[in-house]
């Protein structure tokens, strides 16, 4: 398992998550502290390095996770070509449709957020999980009351406490 | 509301000082601290951080200009950041030299592009900081000094290009995953092949050419390419995407609080991990 990063800040983390990963399923002396490796902080260096890097090893998956830009489309078209089995997840809506064109999975906006407690079913995870729906459920009936009020009271509205609080937040 | 050295010397000691300080405690925090301890004080300080931006953010504010009992600390506790920020950059050298250099050390495959990698860095770092300190006078003089001249062929020469061509490539990528995107294989691919057809029609003269005979009639003028084609984009497009937004806020909302709880879990956080 190769991890290649660009930003240097997160590079301890990533380091020691491998690490425990290795040692939580017994396999601690196949663990190559060298694997975990900063790439590069420039966006275009960053996905040549990352795609060599590709290349060099012929990696078999590929777990894009993360902030993306222009350079998303250049590393999952070059695991394409590869053939590699490739998976994906970003926050960012203007990079979601070229992840759905080129990867096998996409984890979609805020699916992001809930992997870890799709994935270890932690009840502490899995309650913030309910908390987030349920906080969507909120906002979604604040939008249809604003949608409703204003609808109702047109030009009036200006003066009704609760449409000012949801329009201005104030 | 931090003042400046008074002195250039007394600067300098402040900076030797607080340096070795920091690596002191730091070592002594190592010594002292087991794993256990380790992940209390990365919650607390985690907690801390995190407690003082949101308590000066909703902190109501008075005067002018606008602040609370917290404001006044923004700006240091900001450029403590950047100086953390700024260690974790040698970091990142640190880790690139151990991947190249062993690759040059054992003389494994492709060894000679670990070589270019050293030179690379070496040359950007010597002529970036000797050009740095040349202080030229703006305008630049009609004959540059050498240092200038070679840093200008290794950056705008080299890398500004190399940076150009790669993103061109991205002309050639969209082609081909739009060409795999489009495929009609499925129910949803037919779809998409069809809002794509609209929206790219829409947005090129031959669509607008295609549908002239249609009159700009408020129903009839709807059919219109280039208005189906805005009608897509603002009321199809732009709802799916704030709702992927209101979700991914929320999440991020969630993410944080358990960031900031120590709730999260992992390496830093958890002792389950």
């Amino acid at each position: 398992m190769i991890v290649g990063l660009r930003d240097p800040t997160v590079l301890p983390v990533a380091e020691e998550s491998v690490r425990e990963a290795f040692t939580a399923v017994g396999r601690s002396e196949d663990h190559r502290p060298e694997d975990v490796r900063f790439v590069s902080d420039d966006q275009f260096a960053y996905a040549l390095g990352t795609v060599g890097l590709m290349q060099r090893e012929k990696v078999a998956t590929n777990f894009f996770f993360g902030g993306f830009y222009a350079e998303a489309l250049i590393l999952t078209e070059n695991g394409q070509a590869l053939g590699a089995l490739q998976v994906a997840g970003t926050p960012d809506p203007t990079q979601i449709p070229f992840f759905i064109a080129t990867c096998d999975y996409v984890v979609i906006g805020d699916e992001y957020y809930a992997a870890t407690a799709y994935l270890t079913r932690e009840p502490t995870l899995t309650g913030s999980l309910v908390g987030q729906d349920v906080s969507k459920a909120i906002i979604v009936g604040l939008i249809v009351l604003g949608i409703g009020l204003a609808t109702v009271l047109g030009g009036a509205a200006t003066h009704n406490f609760l449409l000012n609080l949801l329009a201005q937040g104030r | 509301m931090f003042s400046s050295a008074p002195t250039r010397t007394l600067l300098t000691a402040y900076i030797i000082a607080a340096l070795f300080g920091s690596f002191g405690l730091l070592y002594i925090l190592h010594r002292v601290l087991g794993p256990r301890g380790r992940r209390w004080l990365i919650a607390m300080v985690t907690f801390v951080g995190g407690l003082f931006y949101g308590l000066e953010w909703y902190f109501p504010v008075h005067g002018h200009p606008a602040k609370n009992f917290l404001t006044d600390y923004i700006e240091p506790v900001s450029n403590m950041l950047a100086v953390v920020a700024a260690f974790t950059v040698g970091l990142g050298i640190y880790s690139l030299c151990q991947v190249h250099g062993r690759n040059v050390a054992r003389q494994r495959p492709g060894w000679y592009n670990s070589l270019a990698f050293f030179i690379a860095m070496a040359a950007m770092f010597a002529f970036g900081l000797w050009e740095h300190y040349l202080h030229l006078p703006e305008p630049a003089p009609a004959v540059l000094p050498w240092p200038k001249v070679i840093y200008e062929v290794l950056f705008s020469g080299l890398f500004v290009p190399l940076q150009a061509a790669t993103f061109s490539l991205l002309a050639f990528y969209i082609a081909s995953a739009a060409y795999r995107a489009f495929r009609i294989r499925s129910a949803e691919a037919a779809l998409m092949m069809a809002a794509a057809f609209i929206v790219m029609l829409g947005q090129v003269p031959i669509g607008a050419w295609l549908t002239n005979a249609i009159p700009h009639t408020p129903v009839l003028g709807f059919f219109r390419l280039e208005k189906l084609g805005e009608w897509v984009l603002r009321w199809l497009n732009t709802p799916a995407q704030r709702g992927i937004l209101f979700g991914v806020a929320v999440g991020a909302l969630a993410m944080s609080l358990r960031v900031w709880l120590s709730l999260e879990r992992g390496t830093f956080f958890s002792e389950q991990s």
